[in-house]
């Protein structure tokens, strides 16, 4: 559904490129989550995706379109949720009335009833809503056009914690197989047990793209009462002893994913064997 | 949806659209552009010992809001543009750049040159009929037939086709300038579109200068049949409303371009 390759990309001719061959394939039927310090171009390459900026050199494609065309054929399956939006001061029924008809497999039914379990008030302005709420019916209005592509950067900022398990429960929810969301987030926990697909950007590239599953397979995250012995490829002291990560040796285990993005930002090279 | 380049439905979606989002803030316009025309036109008939309007006030003020109020809607144009959130959400919008571009020249310029004109006529009914219930003269009713109805020099009469294209492009252009400083320009663009043609205007003026009185280029003879140097009335107006129908393509497709072009 999405194939970028050497892709390079600078703001200016002056600065150096943000992106330097970044390469990377993902399929529908997933929940990709996009990791990455702050300032590592997580929101830059999301708008490389969607068509918002131009590539330098390289090409990304998406369901065999080119996003800076900005083809409304193309645009019409992708819907993309920024981290700062605009909302008009508008009921939410006027602004589904209004945008709805843009995306040909909007789901009203799915609509009523994420608004429902987001505890949203319908008649109210837009505008009034609190910040949380406006990007509750966001996410909500997202998920109903049924686009094969939701691009979501940072969608649980300003959520509340019943909102990020509400979040976790609709986004899981809502899916069919032939969609594809992505998730750009710095806080890695409202996106455990939700996506499936890691992408882990620093310093211009990919350091890790792999399946929750993979990773499962190959490492174990458990706890340890000393952070030094044979297997132990990273550890970090929380109260009561140590987080580690293990060679896997039975079975799989739940993966810990803000350990894992330490770990392979300040982990060893072993560690990043491991990943890559 | 099949067509990426216009499609009908998505031009409507888009009408609609627009309609919802903004229907209390074209309202507000319309009832602020009423309500000061009805203010300047009494303050205007007190002035006058409350003798009612004719034809030639009509004409004279109905240029005047025309161009005031034409100028600072059209110098809005894509007003997503004023914010980066406005502008991805405008940008992200499944619908084709021409579509987008069109229905912007529509709103803004196509149904503004419409609807001014139109509020304009109304109102000054109304405040003529109003101001009947306080003076003994009658107020007589004036048609937009009446707008041009006035008599034209004879040197122009005789190239009236053309002071009529000339007349007709600078107005436009003078909208399609604002129209383009809304599409290139995302803060303050009526202000700075006002800045760059005057300092478009002021560096063509010096080359002008330069090149007729110091440079000697106005000491030449030259041929009456010259297309691009008027020798009478006729081909200066012919000359100037072709510059400006240039121009106004000009405008027109830097706009377009600034549309597609725009990154965010």
């Amino acid at each position: 559904m999405i194939s970028i390759q050497n892709l390079e990309f600078k703001y200016s001719k002056k600065q150096p490129p943000l992106f330097h061959n970044l390469e990377c394939e993902l399929q529908a039927g997933s929940i990709a989550g996009l990791l990455g310090k702050n300032g590592a171009g997580k929101t830059t390459l999301l708008k490389l995706m969607v068509g918002l900026l131009f590539p330098t050199e390289g090409k990304v494609n998406i369901m065999g379109h080119e996003p800076a065309k900005r083809q409304p054929s193309l645009f019409q399956d992708i819907y993309f949720l920024p981290e700062e939006f605009y909302i008009p001061g508008v009921s939410i029924g006027s602004y589904v009335k209004a945008n709805s008809g843009f995306y040909p497999r909007f789901d009203q039914t799915l609509l009523q009833q994420l608004i429902s379990d987001f505890e949203l008030p319908e008649t109210k302005s837009l505008q009034k809503l609190s910040y949380g709420q406006k990007k509750k019916f966001l996410i909500s209005f997202a998920l109903s056009t049924k686009c094969r592509l939701l691009v979501l950067d940072e969608p649980t900022n300003g959520l509340d914690i019943p909102s990020k398990s509400v979040f976790r429960k609709v986004v899981a929810g809502s899916l069919d197989e032939d969609q594809l969301v992505i998730i750009s987030t710095h806080q890695v926990k409202d996106v455990e047990n939700l996506i499936d697909r890691i992408l882990m950007l620093e310093n211009g590239k990919f350091i890790m793209q792999k399946d929750i599953f993979d990773i499962s397979a190959l490492l174990n995250f458990t706890t340890s009462s000393s952070p030094e012995g044979e297997n132990i490829l990273y550890s970090e002291m929380v109260p009561g002893g140590y987080k580690v990560i293990t060679p896997q040796a039975n079975g799989g285990s739940n993966v810990d994913i803000e350990l894992l993005f330490n770990a392979i930002s300040h982990g060893t090279e072993k560690m990043k064997d491991y990943v890559q | 949806m099949s067509s990426n380049i216009f499609n009908g439905k998505r031009f409507l979606l888009l009408c609609r659209q627009h309609f919802i989002h903004s229907n209390k803030l074209l309202l507000f316009s319309i009832v602020a552009y009423v309500g000061v025309i009805f203010i300047v036109l009494s303050l205007v008939q007190m002035s006058n010992d409350r003798v009612p309007h004719d034809a030639e006030i009509f004409r004279e003020l109905l240029f005047t809001f025309v161009a005031i109020f034409g100028i600072l809607y059209v110098g809005y144009s894509f007003p997503a543009f004023r914010s980066k959130e406005g502008t991805i959400n405008y940008l992200m919008l499944p619908a084709s750049i021409l579509e987008k571009f069109v229905f912007e020249l529509f709103i803004r310029i196509g149904l503004m040159l419409i609807l001014l004109p139109l509020l304009y006529w109304i109102t000054f009914h109304l405040e003529g009929y109003f101001f009947t219930l306080f003076t003994t003269e009658k107020f007589y009713p004036v048609g937009f037939e009446s707008t041009f109805d006035f008599i034209l020099p004879n040197d122009i009469q005789k190239s009236l086709f053309w002071f009529v294209s000339f007349i007709a492009s600078l107005v436009m252009l003078g909208f399609i300038l604002a129209f383009t400083g809304g599409a290139m320009f995302s803060k303050q663009p009526l202000v700075k579109t006002l800045f760059s043609l005057a300092i478009i205007i002021i560096g063509y003026s010096s080359v002008i200068y330069i090149a007729l009185e110091k440079l000697g280029v106005a000491k030449y003879n030259i041929n009456d049949s010259l297309w691009l140097t008027p020798t009478n009335t006729n081909s200066a107006f012919r000359l100037f409303a072709c510059a400006a129908i240039l121009a106004i393509v000009v405008m027109l497709f830097v706009a377009y371009r600034k549309l597609k072009e725009k990154e965010v």
